[in-house]
């Protein structure tokens, strides 16, 4: 046998070790992002991502509210930028014509609890 | 050198509007067709849905642009098949961004935009933008035929209307995208959404488009507007309003043509009218009289065919004088 058996455990084992750590401990640093951002951030974060989901839907029903049956002075020039909205078009539609109460949805902004 | 000073100060988009019925093709024609003569190359584009240009200089005109004879081009413009092209273009860029099973959901949703009203107009508009941006290659004067008043109104007033609308859109997009931007700092996709968006870069471009046509019609340098009249009541009432508007959204008026004037050798039966028509042609001159007038005879029959154009274009001389 060449090898020098330098410490405790074989060097093998050392690297081995050495890496199993490094994994565990980069697992532990995303839980602990996880759970900052869901116990401090998320929830002031929700509420302008809220508003901005809702401008976006406001866009959407100034630039294509002719479908849902508003008129339209420019929907001949809307129609261009279809190509771009059109992933966003089903879903809008579903959310918009499912509205049921305004007031219930701006409630569920608020943590009540 | 005299002659190239001369041809600077005529504006080259010159337009002839009107009530229906009162000769704003032939008087298009003409002053075409002078232009033609005096060696500026034209474009006659006749933006009526219900063509009659063809009839008039005697060579089937479509979508494209035919030559009429030397110096003198024409074209119909087509909405339907303006609108369809765009509308296929659209399909065309869909195809390559977006899933088929989307665009097959939506196709329903082109078709609805594409019959709403407005959008002949809407395609009307673009190729007449689109020509206006020919200018100087190879045309250097392009004369419209417009539909009638109403029509062209509306075709007129787009640009002011439409820029606005345009407008706030942008600021609404922008001011969406602005919270994306905040609400994304810890989310990827939502800060893709934020930064690379062609939604408002395809609106601006429309914006620009809409300011730069705005700037062609309302600057008196580039383009002038002559009302076609007779000298009868309706026609009279209708150019007034219809000047009035223009006025408002800042299209200069250049003057007016007054066609079908009975000469004074006409036979009896015409005295009577003769009458009439020289207290409508008082009336003209009291409420046109800032602007230019222009008479036009009535002629023993009507206009058709390229010698018949030319014999008024004879006439027309007085629009420039």
């Amino acid at each position: 046998m060449n090898e020098v058996n330098e410490g405790f455990f074989s060097k093998n084992f050392r690297e081995k070790l050495k890496k199993k750590l490094k994994e565990n401990l980069s697992a532990f640093g995303e839980f602990f992002w996880w759970f900052v951002f869901g116990t401090f951030l998320d929830k002031r974060i929700a509420a302008i991502r809220k508003e901005a989901w809702d401008t976006n839907d406001n866009v959407m029903l100034l630039l294509f509210g002719d479908y849902l049956g508003l008129p339209n002075p420019i929907s001949y020039y809307t129609l261009e930028l279809l190509p771009y909205l059109a992933e966003e078009m089903l879903p809008w539609q579903r959310r918009i014509m499912n509205r049921q109460s305004v007031v219930a949805e701006k409630a569920a902004q608020y943590d009540f609890t | 050198m005299e002659d190239r000073k001369e041809d600077q100060r005529k504006p080259p988009f010159v337009f002839f509007g009107g009530k229906g019925g009162t000769g704003k093709t032939t008087c298009s024609a003409a002053y075409a067709l002078r232009l033609a003569k005096e060696g500026r190359k034209t474009l006659l584009v006749s933006t009526d849905p219900a063509h009659s240009l063809s009839d008039i200089v005697g060579t089937a005109l479509s979508n494209e642009i035919l030559p009429i004879q030397e110096n003198l081009w024409g074209i119909e413009i087509d909405a339907a098949q303006e609108a369809k092209r765009y509308v296929g273009e659209i399909q065309d860029k869909m195809l390559a961004i977006v899933s088929p099973a989307i665009v097959e959901e939506i196709k329903r949703q082109m078709e609805i935009a594409y019959l709403s009203p407005g959008s002949e107009e809407a395609a009307t508009f673009d190729k007449f933008v689109e020509l206006m941006d020919e200018l100087g290659n190879p045309y250097d004067a392009i004369v419209f035929d417009t539909a009638p008043t109403g029509h062209t109104l509306r075709l007129l007033s787009l640009p002011e209307i439409l820029g606005t609308w345009i407008e706030s859109l942008i600021t609404k997009r922008q001011k969406s995208l602005e919270l994306f931007k905040m609400a994304g700092k810890f989310e990827k996709e939502m800060m893709r959404r934020a930064m690379e968006d062609p939604v408002v870069e395809s609106l601006t471009r429309r914006q620009k488009r809409f300011e730069k046509s705005r700037k062609y019609l309302t600057d008196p340098g580039s383009s002038a507007f002559f009302f076609v009249l007779n000298a009868e009541r309706m026609p009279i009432l209708e150019t007034e309003r219809a000047i009035g508007l223009l006025e408002k959204f800042g299209i200069p008026i250049k003057g007016v043509v007054v066609n079908r004037v009975i000469p004074p050798e006409a036979g009896d039966f015409f005295t009577a009218r003769l009458a009439a028509q020289e207290g409508y042609l008082r009336d003209i001159e009291r409420r046109f009289g800032a602007k230019k007038i222009v008479l036009l005879p009535l002629l023993r029959s009507d206009v058709q065919g390229m010698e018949q154009v030319e014999a008024v274009a004879a006439l027309m001389g007085a629009i420039d004088a």
